[in-house]
């Protein structure tokens, strides 16, 4: 099917649980609903009802959503699993097309600037996920990188959820404006304008670790 | 809860979800609301042995990247194979522990967010609650009561069932679980992961009066296993041989599978005298071990000890034990816990308690 | 700034090194150990496969005032928790673990603070979650009996063998 042939979709839920927190929202076309901006940790007991709640509000049915957009990540392993197998789960029987969203493309808008911003969030085991945003749109892929490297980078303006694990200095870190669930509304929004063929988009929420596993390092070694 | 109408000729569909280690698997059943009896309609397992065995046991993060990529096509295609839509299931079955909490938490959100989205109540199983019916999902369960011994890589136990959501652990490892105990062994002989099969596969060629094993527990009165000390022995005679001929590590490998077998026979054989019970089930991994299986049948024919072994394929991780045991609980109108969570530490006794 | 002696005390040299003649020896010392710790203390265990750290391990909770007579090996469950007498004590099994994140998954943080006192075998999996005052122990075999073994208690990581 093309995308002539379909509307593009008016309802979209979207969920973002890569850093510890719930971020979710829901887009009609006319309306921005929003829930979870708090210090909720996503869990598979509380989340399910966060996003019922959000469809009550805007008097939807589950069968009225038309896609669900998934924040991927890089972020929490864990966090990024409860929210695919969450959303996957929802979109059972339902097979509507999964828009897949970087999860420091949400931190980049929660900074709510039009320059350039680097985005830098602590990866563990001496690594940082690294991602450069301009205007919703990423000037680079995400990346996962030793610390080590971020330091030789030029330094730039740049948002983060923690403190670096090093000293950045010259680096100016931007506060976050947006909370995160207005700067994924705002990301999704930006990014469904750009989808010419949903019937493409994948119907399983697929997590982007951009991280072996520690065994698996091992296992390199 | 699940509302039943006790008519002839009408059935439950139970879609179970189990991803507490390192498979996932599926499965739908479908119970006759008449008699309590039903059968499996439909069941899928992904094994992710092959891909833990380079790190010599189950890596919880693997299992769960793997559960998580698994399982949402593999119930469209069980749900398809089945010939059903979700309207046509009356309850979601899963697994919410023991178990590892990254693996369990893929199963319970995908399962409580699809009852959510299709309106289906969704009852979480005690893992090894399952494993203790497995015998009924293609047969008739013993009557009640009934002794099960479960014994697999993390557990080794003897519970006396008096009904369903009645169980009590009358003997338990104090310390290493049987299944363990041949990884561990395994790993000491520089055998490959998991070590049962394979202790299984060189003991077939091996002599096992070569050595003298010790068979901790079995002289103690009472129903508790420990194979912690058998490893070290086996860690011993590793030391003491130096290097491992290929006939050494046969012998081994047949000294470390009867000294296991015979405790576990022994011991459930006393649970059933001490208990006065005539049933016995041998469910988990390591009842698919042929030899336990050859010695306790021939050991209980003549206590007149019934002796119930699941399926081959019922004795390992599976989603149909997971489906029967929530279909008895409908069945026998039981009502599971309202607020629950994946619980990687679910105690067998915690069950019932919400 | 702290005051810093001018020769920093060589942290690498065991504290207490010690032969153990038999399981007899190695539970006594254990629980000779198990008097200095405090809820809040995290125990690092060190060792091949057979050298005893669940020995040890085990002699450390009795003597903790754990009670339950079976002490399951945490292999599988990867913590088991137990209650001992002013404290709770939690043996842990890090041997199938990746890493920081799925560490956090199974709140092993809570149980390296007050009232926990927690014991780790196969601590190399995450060495980036143990601080400095994490407690190091390491049994070894001896070549020459297999009843022996060498406990080193050491206040940093031990070296490879």
């Amino acid at each position: 099917m093309t995308s002539s042939q379909q509307p593009p979709p008016r309802n979209i839920l979207a969920l973002d649980t890569a850093h510890s927190l719930v971020a979710a929202c829901l887009l009609t076309g006319s309306d921005v609903y929003h829930a979870g901006a708090g210090a909720e940790k996503p869990r598979s007991i509380s989340l399910a009802s966060t996003l019922t709640s959000l469809l009550e509000k805007a008097g939807l049915q589950w069968h009225d959503l038309d896609a669900f957009a998934f924040g991927c990540g890089p972020g929490s392993f864990t966090g990024l699993r409860i929210g695919a197998a969450t959303l996957a789960g929802l979109n059972s029987g339902l097979n509507r097309p999964m828009l897949h969203i970087s999860s420091l493309a949400i931190t980049a808008a929660q900074a709510d600037t039009s320059d350039a911003i680097t985005v830098i969030e602590d990866a563990r085991a001496g690594e940082a996920f690294i991602a450069c945003h301009q205007a919703g749109k990423a000037l680079r892929p995400d990346r996962c990188l030793p610390w080590q490297e971020v330091a030789a980078m030029p330094s730039a303006a740049y948002a983060s959820h923690t403190e670096p694990a090093i000293d950045l200095p010259a680096w100016q870190r931007l506060p976050l404006q947006l909370s995160r669930d207005q700067a994924l509304a705002r990301t999704v929004g930006h990014a469904a304008g750009q989808i010419t063929d949903w019937q493409a988009l994948p119907r399983y929420p697929q997590p982007a670790y951009l991280q072996p596993s520690q065994a698996e390092r091992n296992a390199h070694v | 809860m699940i509302r039943l109408f006790r008519e002839e000729g009408s059935s439950l569909f139970v879609l179970a979800i189990e991803s507490s280690c390192d498979e996932t698997a599926v499965a739908i059943y479908q119970g006759e609301l008449i008699n309590g009896r039903g059968r499996i309609v439909a069941e899928r397992v992904a094994s992710q042995i092959a891909t833990h065995a380079p790190f010599g046991g189950v890596v919880p993060e693997i299992a769960s990247r793997e559960h998580l990529a698994a399982l949402p096509p593999m119930v469209d295609a069980l749900l398809g194979e089945a010939d059903l839509a979700w309207q046509g299931l009356d309850a979601i079955a899963v697994t919410a522990g023991p178990g590892l909490m990254g693996a369990l938490l893929v199963g319970v959100s995908y399962a409580k967010a699809a009852g959510m989205a299709h309106g289906i109540p969704v009852i979480p199983v005690h893992h090894m609650e399952g494993h203790l019916l497995a015998p009924g999902i293609t047969g008739d369960l013993p009557a009640f009561p009934f002794i099960t011994l479960l014994v697999s890589g993390g557990h080794t136990m003897l519970v006396r069932v008096d009904g369903i959501g009645q169980y009590h652990v009358i003997g338990q490892t104090l310390d290493d679980a049987a299944g363990e105990c041949f990884d561990k062994s395994a790993r000491l002989l520089g055998l490959a992961y998991p070590g049962g099969p394979e202790i299984s596969r060189l003991a077939a060629f091996g002599d096992a009066a070569r050595f003298d094993l010790p068979r901790p527990m079995l002289n103690k009165d009472n129903l508790n296993f420990s194979f912690s000390g058998l490893k070290t022995a086996v860690m011993y005679t590793v030391r003491n041989a130096g290097n491992l001929t290929k006939d050494m590590r046969c012998d081994l490998a047949a000294s470390i599978e009867i000294a296991v077998v015979d405790v576990l026979v022994k011991k459930s054989l006393c649970a059933c005298h001490q208990e006065n019970v005539t049933h016995l089930v041998v469910a988990g991994g390591v009842a698919a071990n042929r030899h336990l299986r050859r010695q306790l049948e021939g050991e209980a024919a003549g206590r007149e000890i019934t002796v119930h072994l699941p399926d081959l394929r019922y004795c390992t991780d599976n989603a149909a034990m997971i489906a029967y045991a929530a279909f008895q609980y409908c069945w026998s109108d039981i009502h599971g816990p309202v607020d629950w969570d994946a619980n990687p530490r679910w105690r067998l006794v915690d069950i019932n308690k919400s | 700034m702290r005051w810093l002696p001018e020769v920093p005390p060589d942290r690498t040299r065991p504290v207490t090194e010690k032969r153990l003649h038999s399981e007899a020896e190695t539970v006594a010392f254990a629980e000779e150990f198990a008097h200095t710790l405090k809820p809040g203390d995290v125990v690092a265990m060190h060792g091949d496969l057979g050298a005893g750290k669940s020995v040890f391990c085990r002699a450390v909770m009795r003597a903790l005032g754990v009670k339950d007579e079976a002490m399951p090996s945490p292999t599988f469950a990867i913590i088991q928790e137990y209650e001992g007498k002013d404290c709770r004590v939690a043996h842990m099994d890090w041997y199938r673990l990746t890493g920081g994140d799925e560490l956090d998954a199974i709140g092993v943080r809570d149980y390296m603070q007050p009232p926990w006192i927690c014991l780790i075998e196969w601590p190399g999996r995450a060495p980036e979650l143990l601080d400095a005052s994490t407690r190091h122990v390491k049994l070894a075999c001896v070549d020459d009996d297999l009843e022996v073994r060498r406990v080193e208690v050491l206040t940093t990581w031990p070296k490879q063998a």
